[in-house]
């Protein structure tokens, strides 16, 4: 089948239309998702003054970011979505770093976050991010279960080993080299683990990095040389937390102090909340999303006021 | 003389030494997978939800969202394909254009799934505001199964000799007539296997699910195009790397195997296929 | 003369739609390249290309070492794969009983394109402690990585390069063995150079696949915070994919990371793309003849 030279200039013209074509059809839709999200924030409002009457809220919630804050947002959103049988919740992880770029971007409802925002990006009114705090959390040092050459360090030794200036166990009477882990650049739990415990230094290029708190934890609890860090809430039976310069990263000590290792959890909307992360957030706030944060192993806001 | 028998003996013992390795890893890691996965399976885990706090619960919305996303994707990319196999096997002239544009369909083949999956998340999910979301992963998919459905359908159907399209046009069949009744038809078994390996690569996609369509534990089914869902790879993925105890390990093998027999069934009808189409040619 | 004149409209509205069915795909396949490029663009330069460390945390995006290390880590898995792929091929096509290859070469080609999460979830399972237990160390390693992507890519060049070997005409095998030679040989010496383009086609493709693998890869190689070139078989060592994978959920939108992140994608589409040319080129056995040429000039230099 041959062209007429009439025929492939109306092929290019057809092929250059569909182009166009294709152009103004993504810029159409990605208008007609604004309008229609704008559309729903508003049938949102009007739903929430019925709904005043009807306690009942629906819709969809994505949520991602920090996997410290992320037991705390399932166990309520599981409790919340058995109150509310209309509003569905979808939890991520990701890391604070995830969570707060999601947020800004806009592309999910609510950016959890144990990483404080700068001042930048709480005044800037283009992400126009607004935190929440919903809880606080700690950083702890572990080792495999069965490591029993240490338990207890000073913040210099600490440092020491994750910086790979100590890098063999027999330092402390054991053997072989010490396993390093760390975390993704953007976590919420390394920045607050650096503040507090490698002052001077960074950390070794050398250490394994892991995308979440449950790789930390996963990753030490197979191996018998590992030393990790992570968010208080995460330490169970499988491996063993060690105590700082004496004190032991538990719920008292960190109630009182002792353990000075702390940090808020925050929960970040992209302006205000609509009608449903609003409910959620409340729901976190209030007496049962509080006693949620405490069964999960982390510290409740009335603690600290 | 001897030399060469001597030769052949020790050929065809190493011969029969490396495949025995070869094909026994092969099975190895099936039977293992097989034998650790199907602990876990009974009917309560294939019809339940997650349950990632205490990493128990089932793996029905991630069956059933690999499902959609599968569909999604192969809802896209065949039509397509299939369209653009035909416009160039059938109605394009062999010239410089469709050259080129083999060329880059068969390079964008190439594009790893993360590098697609970095795609639809800046541009279908951020861009576009698709969100994160059962469309945006769809729609990355296909991207991905697409040139392989070109590629595939487009070699079907040159493979079917000039002589039945000839003969069709004699009897005064239209271009058209000649292109569905004759050349489609003979040419569908080899498309079929396309369309059925394009769909196997889709279900086992990790990257692609995991950046652009939803956490993977999702607990409920999307109930629009628009709402983030879950499928098998990731669920197995984050159950393996972040589960620290034996109950999670346990469903990741689970996961996985239910993956690998879906993927098997899929893989299986490909080749039975296949294979009546070569006995059919060979005929 | 009516009807004829309403199917030609038909046959013209069907081309049209067919057309703008291609258009459409290739107006995709170009939109993704082109807008990969676009996004990598201001990352592309010298200190990203020669760069030797990637550490997001100082800004410093160079891939040198990493692209090192994922070459190394993707050609060894693939000679792997190749040393044992090839003569399970020649075994299947030359030396195995009709009924057996019928039930081996089947299964391995249901093994084409396994997920490879499983693969990946497998290597962490059981190649990963294996490793540590026999050697000491971490476990997670170069040699774990080309374990698990040999196993990945092994049904793909056994399948390949059995279907090249069997598509030798039986004439050849007939002479050979008139001849008085060995099965061996006949595969040595005939067999063999014959199919050698078809399975050097499937190593290259094979190749391809591994270089754009991410999780499997992932999942066993170790992944060390400031990428490094392997000193040793054994140790951990972090990939091109792997990179991406690690860091695209904290990136912002825009910056000097995100735009680093498309140019790994540029840089490994373009390594694919040149793989997938130059076999697709080999096929064509002019171009092999003339690599053949080539050598053999320069060896009598």
């Amino acid at each position: 089948m041959s062209w007429s030279s009439s025929q492939k200039t109306l092929l290019v013209i057809l092929l250059l239309v569909v182009l166009a074509l294709g152009a103004y059809s993504s810029w159409t839709i990605s208008s007609l998702t604004f309008t229609i999200n704008t559309m729903q924030g508003t049938l949102d409002d009007l739903g929430s003054m019925l709904g005043n009457y009807t306690q009942r809220l629906e819709g969809y919630l994505t949520v991602a970011g920090s996997t410290t804050v992320l037991p705390i947002s399932q166990a309520c959103a599981n409790l919340f979505m058995q109150e509310n049988p209309g509003a569905v919740i979808s939890i991520t992880g990701g890391g604070s770093g995830h969570g707060i770029s999601a947020i800004s971007a806009g592309y999910i409802n609510i950016g959890m976050s144990s990483k404080n925002l700068t001042i930048e990006q709480i005044t800037d009114p283009d992400p126009d991010l607004q935190p929440v705090n919903i809880a606080l959390d700690s950083v702890a040092i572990i080792v495999h279960s069965s490591n029993d050459w240490i338990d207890d360090l000073t913040f210099e030794e600490v440092e020491m080993i994750f910086n790979g200036t100590i890098t063999d166990w027999n330092h402390f009477g054991g053997t072989g080299e010490i396993h390093v882990y760390t975390r993704e650049a953007g976590s919420g739990t390394l920045e607050c683990f650096e503040k507090f415990f490698m002052e001077n230094s960074d950390i070794t290029g050398a250490a394994s990095e892991k995308t979440s708190n449950g790789e930390m934890r996963a990753a030490v609890s197979e191996d018998t040389a590992g030393i990790a860090f992570l968010s208080v809430g995460y330490i169970d039976e499988t491996i063993k937390a060690i105590s700082i310069e004496g004190v032991e990263p538990t719920i008292d000590n960190l109630k009182t102090g002792d353990y000075t290792v702390k940090r808020w959890l925050f929960l970040i909307t992209k302006g205000a909340p609509t009608t449903l992360e609003q409910a959620f957030i409340d729901f976190v706030l209030d007496e049962e999303g509080q006693e949620i944060v405490v069964q999960e192993g982390y510290l409740k806001l009335e603690w600290f006021q | 003389m001897i030399d060469a028998e001597k030769e052949e003996s020790v050929a065809k013992i190493l011969l029969w030494a490396v495949s025995l390795i070869s094909v026994s890893s092969l099975f190895a890691i099936f039977t293992y997978i097989f034998l650790r996965g199907s602990k876990v399976i009974n009917l309560e885990f294939l019809m339940t939800a997650p349950n990632p706090i205490f990493w128990a619960g089932g793996i029905f919305p991630q069956i059933v969202g690999s499902l959609y996303l599968v569909a999604l994707c192969t809802a896209v990319a065949t039509p397509l394909g299939i369209s653009a196999a035909i416009f160039l096997s059938e109605y394009a002239r062999n010239n410089f254009i469709t050259k080129t544009t083999r060329f880059f369909i068969l390079t964008l083949a190439g594009i790893p799934t993360i590098v697609i999956g970095l795609f639809g998340l800046t541009f279908l999910v951020y861009r576009l505001d698709f969100r994160v979301s059962l469309f945006s992963a769809g729609i990355a998919l296909s991207f991905l199964t697409l040139p392989w459905t070109i590629t595939v359908s487009e070699e079907s159907m040159r493979a079917v000799p000039m002589e039945y399209r000839e003969a069709a046009l004699a009897l005064g069949a239209t271009k058209w007539q000649t292109t569905w009744h004759v050349v489609f038809k003979a040419a569908a078994p080899g498309i079929i296997t396309g369309i059925l390996l394009g769909i196997g690569k889709a279900l086992g996609e990790t990257t692609i699910p995991l950046m652009c369509g939803g956490s993977g534990l999702e607990t409920f089914l999307p109930r629009s195009l628009f709402e983030p869902v879950g499928g098998l790879p990731v669920y197995t993925f984050i159950f393996a790397t972040q589960g620290n105890v034996s109950s999670a390990v346990d469903r990741a093998f689970g996961g996985s195997l239910v993956l690998t027999l879906m993927f098997l069934v899929l893989s299986a009808s490909a080749l039975v296929v296949r294979n009546r189409y070569q006995k059919k040619l060979r005929k | 003369m009516k009807r004829e004149g309403h199917r030609s409209v038909l046959e013209k509205a069907i081309e049209i739609m067919l057309f703008l069915g291609a258009a459409s795909s290739i107006v995709i396949v170009f939109l993704i390249v082109i807008f990969m490029m676009l996004e990598a663009y201001p990352a592309l330069n010298p200190d990203f290309l020669l760069g030797w460390t990637w550490d997001p945390k100082k800004e410093m995006f160079g891939i040198f070492q990493t692209g090192v290390s994922t070459i190394y880590v993707g050609a060894g898995a693939i000679i792997l794969a190749t040393v044992i792929g090839v003569p399970t091929a020649v075994f299947l096509s030359d030396f195995c009983r009709y009924n057996v290859r019928n039930i081996i070469k089947p299964s391995i080609e249901l093994l084409v394109g396994i997920p490879t999460i499983v693969l990946g979830f497998f290597g962490l399972m059981v190649v990963v402690p294996f490793i540590r237990n026999s050697f000491g160390g971490w476990g997670f390693s170069v040699l774990a990585g080309w374990i698990v992507l040999a196993i990945m890519s092994l049904p793909h060049i056994i399948s390949i390069s059995e279907d090249a070997l069997r598509a030798v005409p039986s004439s050849y095998r007939e002479a050979a063995l008139a001849l008085g030679a060995t099965k061996w040989q006949t595969v040595k010496k005939v067999l063999l150079p014959h199919a050698k383009t078809g399975i050097t086609a499937s190593i290259l493709l094979a190749f391809g696949r591994v270089m754009g693998e991410t999780m499997a890869i992932t999942m066993v190689i170790g992944n060390p915070r400031v990428s490094w070139i392997p000193a040793s078989i054994f140790d951990r060592a972090k990939v091109l994919t792997s990179t991406i994978l690690l860091d695209w959920s904290y990136v912002e939108i825009p910056s000097l990371h995100y735009h680093s992140l498309f140019g790994i994608g540029v840089i490994l589409f373009l390594i694919v793309a040149l793989v997938d040319v130059i076999a697709v080129y080999i096929i064509k056995e002019g171009m092999w003849k003339r690599i053949t040429e080539v050598a053999s000039w320069w060896k009598r230099r």
